[in-house]
Formats: C-alpha cells, structure tokens, sequence
C-alpha cells in the first residue's frame, strides 16, 4: 500500500482495551494524525494489507493473537514498519526478553502509562 | 596275678561293678556319661554301694555330664563325693587303687549289660592319669546345676557349619520364643524369600502368641518382597528399614534375649535357605546374646532417626514447595495487578488530556469516571481479598427484598450499557423472576447488601466481558428453591447469570473460584474468590458451568431466605 498523499502520518493503535485505543484514537488525531484503531488484533491483521502506516502501537497481552505474533505477522507484510509494544506489563517484557527470540531492542518498548508528551517524542523519533 | 576280662550279662556285669565298689579302699575315680548318675543312684544295688563308700570314708572323684534330666541324680551323687561337669561327655570308666572297670553303653536307670575288668597296674595307673586330665577339663557340678536350677541358661557358642542344622538351630529358637524376638537382615535374604523354611509363618504364630517381633531390613523405602510387607500387616510385627548402605552380609536373630544366631550369608541371590547360608554362630552366652541386642537397639533407633529425618525431608521440601508456589502466585499477582493499575491510569492520562482539546467533554469525563472506578475496585478487591484471608471481613446484616435490589441493580447495568461508548448496548439483559410469582414468595433474605450488590455486579461485569458484542444475552434469574437442592437448611434464593459468551475454558473450570484465577486478558482473577467468600459468609453456595446448549456459562449462588415478618436487627458479622 502506497503512502497517501497528505501530510499527515498514519498511525495503527491495537489493543484489547477500549478505553484506550478510543482516548489514544482521539488524543492522536488531536495533534495531527491519521488513527486507525482495533480492540481485535486479528481483525487489525487482516485490515493491515488494506492500509499503509508510518508507525504501529501495539499491545502484548491480547487474546486469540498477542503482540508478539501481531509483530511478526505485520513484519513479513511491511518489514519498515515501525511498530512499539504499548504494554502495561513489565512481565511480558521479562518473558520476551528470556525468550529473545525477535531480538528487539528495549526502546521498542513503552510501559504503560505514558505522558502523551512523551509518547510523541518516541513517535517523533521514528523518522 | 593280673587279670584282663570281660563280665557279660546283667549279673555278672552288676557282681563285677559292685565288688569293684567294696574292693575300693582309699581313692576311687568315676568318669562316666550323662546315664551313669541315673544308674548309680537310680538303682538300689548300686546306690547302697555308692553311699557306703562315704560311710567308708573312700576319697572318691566323679565327672559326669550334668544335663536337666539327671540334675537330681547329680545332686545325691554330691553328697558322696566331689562331683564336676563335662560338657558332650562319652565313655565310661572307673578305677580305684588297683582296678579298673569300664562300660561301652550306659542306659538310663537300666543296668549294665557288659563291664571290662583289669587290675592291670599300668591300666589302673594310665586311667588315674587320663582321670586327672578330665578333671581339670571339667567345671564345678555345682555352677552347672545352679544354672538349670536359676534357669541360668549354659553358655554355650557353637560354630556350625552344616546349613540344615543352622535351618534346624534358626527354625528352633523362634519356635522356642517366649517374649521377643529381635531379627536382622542385611540384605533382600533368601531367609525371607525361601517359602519352604516357613519363617514366615513361624514369625506370624509368634506375634499370635503376643510375642513381640521386631525386624531391620535394609533398603529405605522399599520392602524386599511381598512377604514382608505382609509380615507387617501383623499385630506385634514392626518392620524398619535402614539405609542400605549398611553392607554388612550377616543376618542377626536374637530370641529373648538369650539365644542369638548369626548367620554368615555366602550368596544372597540364592533362593533356597541352605544355598544362601555359609557358617552361622549359635550362642547363649550372656555377654555375646546381649552385645547383639545392643546392635539391635542401636540400629532399630537409627532406623527411628532415619524415618524421622526422611519426614523432616519431606516436611522440608514440601513447605519450600509451598514457598515456591506462593512466591510464584504472588508474583504473577503483582504482575496482573501491575497490568490492572496501569491500563486504566492510562485511560486516565489520556482522557484527561483530552478535556484540554475536545469539545465532547462528556466522552472524557464518562471515560475517567469509568476508569476511576475500576481502580477504585481494583483496590477494594485487593483490601477484600487481605480482609478474608485474615478473616476479617466484616457484613453488615439487615432484612432486604432481594428481588428489589437485583432489579435496581439490572436498571443500572441497561442505562450503563446504554451509555457505554463501545458496541455492547447490543447486549440484552433480561430479568426473569421464577415462574413470575416471586413476589408472592417474597425474596426477603437477612445480609449484607453492599456485599451482595458487589457479588451480583462481580458476576455480571464478567458476563459482560465474556458475552458476544454482537446480539449476545444475559438472563439474570431470580428462584426459590427447597432445601435438598441445594442446601441443607431452609428455603434458599437463587439467583443464576447466564450469559452467551464464550463459556470457561475447562482448564480454568477446576480452580475458577480460587484467587488469581481469571480467564480473561483483564482483570486480577480476585472477583469470584471474593463473591464466593461473601456467599459462603451468608451461609450460601457458589456455582458455574458452562451451558448444556455449549454456548456460554451461567453462574448462580444461593442465600437463605427469611419470612417477610421475622425479626432482624441489623447487625454486623466478622466473618
């Protein structure tokens, strides 16, 4: 999928929780960008193709498919996509860490709860 | 003129002994075998002879084999003269100064049927001089009549080598046990394994007879076969195990505390008693018989240590298990609750931040709200769960119509489910009360009604999670029912929740009500431990399955009722 052709960035919010993909939908879009967000991280998948995106915000603990297995699935679709985990569980950053076996670095990790300033500096990094 | 002869025959052969009687003047020696007492007090003509040679003053020496049987002959041959015990005595013979005689067989009490005859200077001379060597061989008649007398058992300490005879010795003298019977064996022995030396079965009778039969075997936890481990099924049989790193290859039988038998093992893979067996030590002396109950105290003690320090073993292990256990629930608690504080804080932030741009002020403040609470019950979950565990969780009792209270309660749940910003106003939720005459049951129960609004709403939040978005339902129905249904004690409300979700995983189904357990991906796993103690606190009972159509699951509890006019105060319950 071509990037469109305006100047705003696309963002792709999953995560199981409501609450917060509509406040991180609204909060984003606020400040300038395009959101797609999704409580289903399967149905995120399929929609993926469709779309392109400048950058992914995704949650680990999810069910059916987690973040990790989101990771991947979406990496062999868009290998330059960068994609954050948004995890409110240092656990599952312990466990990916024994398992290692996407060898990502920890930046790409951001702990829930985060200042939106802050999350967009780390957005902002990624160019 | 010397004389050599032989006298034959009753008579002749009494003539013969009781003229060499008289013809003894001054010394007369007697060697003769365990019989010989018997014969010569035992029978009238020789004991006349016999007490005559004291009346004569004669200086008479016997050595003889002082056995239980001829005790008493014994003792009236002491009276006459100095007698002295030869153990395992044979051959008979007699001289005085110039005569010799002697005998071949002696019989009990009977007389002598052949006696030889010399006066033979260098026979008479030679026989005092074999006479003297016994003597000194021999011990005190006395110390042996003594010890049949006290039941001073003689100390005896055979080497036996021949194996039937230590099966005969071993099979022996448990037969013989009076008290106690001590048994030690070194290894998985053939003395257990051989059927046909029926140990076992002597062993049984002992223990029938009140004796009481104590066994060291080797081989921590294992028994070495099945007949042990039926020996010890038996009253007064107690079989230990010793580590079998005690390697020694005797086995040790002591009975009574008198006979001891040592038994040397030659190959231990022998079935048969006798392959199995080389040399064994038969003993009855005090000292020896009393070291091996040493040994056998020292081990039977060491096996009570051994099993004592495998229970502290076990203890130990299983209370560091526990530690592991718990140590891990905690941190998979810490970690859920972690995960359940953070996610709505974030809902919070960014709501919040919201409020600075949005003109849907209401959106924000709804979603704050919503996320507030949830923390807010977060924490009062984890303040319940402390309260229980500590048995300190205080109900508030009063007299309440359970069907008002669960219809305000299902009022609340349609206007928020309304209001919810996500798709589950599709949800329906419906109120059915039991066969709709409830009201003439009137519902009223006496309890807590925080604690039951919070076990109602605990159990429809998690129906409303787990419940399809899209045209899912949850019937909240209110019954009565009688007690044998349900429980033991009067008439109980029911209020069941069923849903059309996606059911409980039958790997959770077990442990549903226990702390940390949830099926979901959110939520700390502590609402149903907590709705469950608050039920039981109110003398009712918790339940879940999954639904019979395989759609969904429905959870229900039970309450007591009360009669709409029974008097209540209210009151507060520690439970």
């Amino acid at each position: 999928m071509q990037k469109p052709n305006n100047n705003k960035k696309k963002v792709l919010i999953v995560d199981d929780e409501d609450d917060i993909t509509l406040s991180f939908k609204r909060i984003l879009e606020f400040n300038g960008f395009d959101v797609d967000a999704y409580n289903d991280s399967t149905l995120a998948l399929a929609e993926f193709k469709k779309n392109y995106y400048d950058i992914a915000l995704i949650d680990i603990k999810m069910p059916r498919l987690d973040g990790f297995d989101l990771y991947k699935k979406i990496k062999e679709i868009d290998n330059a996509l960068k994609i954050y985990f948004l995890t409110a569980s240092e656990a599952y950053y312990q466990q990916y860490r024994e398992k290692d076996y996407l060898k990502l670095d920890r930046e790409l990790f951001i702990q829930k709860p985060i200042e939106f300033d802050e999350l967009l500096k780390k957005i902002n990094q990624s160019d | 003129m010397e004389e050599i002869g032989t006298a034959k025959g009753f008579e002749e052969s009494t003539k013969t002994i009781v003229d060499f009687l008289k013809n003894s003047t001054n010394n007369l020696l007697i060697c003769a075998d365990q019989y010989w007492p018997s014969v010569a007090i035992g029978i009238d003509v020789f004991n006349k002879e016999m007490f005559d040679l004291k009346k004569r003053n004669v200086n008479c020496k016997f050595i003889t084999e002082v056995t239980s049987e001829n005790l008493v002959f014994c003792k009236e041959l002491q009276k006459i003269a100095d007698v002295r015990h030869l153990h395992g005595l044979k051959g008979n013979f007699a001289v005085n100064d110039s005569e010799y005689i002697a005998s071949a067989t002696m019989k009990n009490l009977e007389l002598l049927s052949q006696v030889l005859y010399s006066n033979s200077s260098a026979v008479v001379e030679q026989h005092h001089f074999f006479f003297e060597n016994l003597w000194d061989k021999s011990i005190s008649a006395t110390e042996k009549i003594n010890e049949f007398e006290k039941g001073i058992l003689p100390e005896i300490i055979n080497v036996i080598k021949n194996p039937i005879e230590i099966q005969r010795i071993y099979l022996n003298i448990i037969n013989s046990s009076t008290s106690e019977i001590m048994l030690i064996l070194t290894t998985s022995s053939a003395f257990m394994k051989d059927e046909n030396i029926k140990i076992n079965k002597l062993l049984e009778e002992a223990s029938d007879k009140d004796i009481k039969v104590r066994i060291i075997i080797p081989g921590g936890n294992k028994t070495p076969n099945n007949n042990v481990d039926l020996l010890s099924k038996k009253n007064n049989i107690e079989i230990r195990c010793i580590e079998s790193s005690f390697n020694a290859k005797i086995n040790i039988l002591v009975v009574d505390k008198k006979y001891s038998l040592i038994v040397e093992l030659k190959d231990d893979t022998k079935l048969k008693f006798t392959d199995a067996i080389g040399s064994a030590v038969y003993s009855t002396s005090n000292p020896k018989v009393m070291s091996f109950v040493t040994i056998f105290d020292t081990l039977w003690k060491q096996t009570e240590l051994y099993e004592k320090l495998k229970d502290a073993d076990k203890l130990k292990e299983d209370y560091i298990k526990k530690l592991k256990l718990a140590d891990k629930a905690k941190d998979e608690f810490v970690n859920v609750a972690a995960h359940e504080l953070r996610t709505p804080t974030q809902s919070i932030l960014n709501f919040a931040n919201l409020l600075r741009y949005d003109t849907n002020k209401t959106e924000s403040i709804d979603a704050i709200q919503r996320n507030a609470r949830r923390l807010s019950i977060l924490i009062k979950n984890i303040l319940d769960v402390t309260k229980i565990e500590g048995n300190k969780l205080s109900l508030y009792k009063e007299k309440f119509n359970l069907s008002d209270l669960v219809s305000l309660i299902v009022k609340d749940y349609r206007e928020q489910l309304k209001k919810h910003p996500f798709v589950r106003k599709h949800i329906k939720l419906l109120y059915k009360l039991q066969d709709g005459n409830i009201n003439n049951i009137n519902p009223f129960v006496y309890a807590d009604k925080e604690r039951i609004t919070q076990v109602i709403t605990n159990l429809l939040d998690n129906t409303i999670k787990f419940t399809d978005i899209d045209g899912g339902s949850i019937t909240i129905t209110l019954q009565t029912t009688k007690s044998d249904e349900i429980v033991n004690e009067g008439m109980q409300a029911i209020i069941l929740i069923k849903d059309t979700g996606m059911g409980i995983s039958e790997e959770i189904l077990p442990h549903l009500f226990t702390k940390f357990s949830t099926r979901s991906f959110q939520g700390t796993g502590l609402g149903l431990f907590i709705s469950k103690n608050i039920v039981e606190a109110h003398g009712g009972k918790m339940f879940a399955q999954n639904n019979e159509d395989g759609k969904g699951a429905t959870f229900s509890f039970s309450i007591p009722l009360v009669k709409k006019d029974e008097v209540h105060d209210d009151l507060e319950v520690r439970i």
